[in-house]
């Protein structure tokens, strides 16, 4: 099996450092292409964005449940 | 399933004054951590409990920790005596907090919340750096995570 896809060498060659808080992030794995297109929206946006995101885990929560029954 | 947009649009419909905190105000600073409940900050004073009641009236509010015990029947003067709300409605869950340490309370995260426009109404939400302060007085690794994400946003607002 592939080991997991590490990309934080793409982080940290792609984007800047914009100091100690940003390369930790980095480290820590969190997804800095993720965040950059997260702050390109309102707030408003975020939280539109994170509830269909709920939703679409409830719609596949449901069906692997109904696929565990058949 | 839990719809924080319609509890939101309830709230402000109904011109409750709350602050939004916890995992929500997060995901509004740009941080991608999925949270399933709302947590908000809001004054406890009986006129808002009364407005906070009548947006949730007809999706039963009632105690999370005591769903046994059946739907709300505290009046807005009893609930203002309450610390914090633990709400379960038809709609999802909702915490209601009146304390919000270490920053204090409602009057205190107030002070530095950022305005935003959400659902054709002004709505505060908890500013970056007491978000931040929250987070980090919490041990649950869950937290720090964000913690260390929304610093990471702190860090590239400032350029």
């Amino acid at each position: 099996m592939d080991a997991p896809i590490d990309l934080r060498p793409i982080f940290r060659s792609e984007w800047p450092s914009y100091g100690p808080a940003w390369d930790r992030g980095v480290e820590l794995g969190i997804d800095v292409g993720e965040l950059e297109r997260n702050l390109k929206l309102t707030p408003e946006q975020r939280i539109l964005q994170h509830q269909r995101l709920l939703r679409l885990a409830e719609m596949m929560r449901g069906a692997v449940a109904n696929a565990r029954v058949r | 399933m839990q719809e924080s947009d319609e509890l939101l649009r309830r709230l402000l419909r109904n011109g409750v004054e709350f602050v939004i905190v916890g995992g929500l105000a997060a995901i509004a600073h740009g941080a991608q951590r999925m949270t399933q409940d709302l947590d908000i900050t809001a004054a406890f004073t009986s006129e808002n409990m009364a407005r906070l009641l009548a947006a949730l009236r007809d999706v039963h509010p009632r105690n999370a920790t005591r769903p046994d015990l059946g739907e709300l029947k505290a009046s807005p003067e009893e609930l203002a005596r309450y610390r914090n709300l633990y709400l379960l409605t038809d709609i999802g869950r909702l915490d209601v907090l009146g304390e919000l340490p270490p920053i204090g309370g409602y009057a205190e995260a107030l002070v530095h919340a950022l305005k935003v426009e959400i659902f054709g109404s002004a709505c505060a939400v908890l500013g970056l750096e007491d978000l931040i302060r929250i987070k980090r007085s919490l041990a649950r690794p869950k937290d720090q995570e964000v913690a260390a994400e929304l610093e990471m946003i702190r860090e590239r607002l400032r350029g």
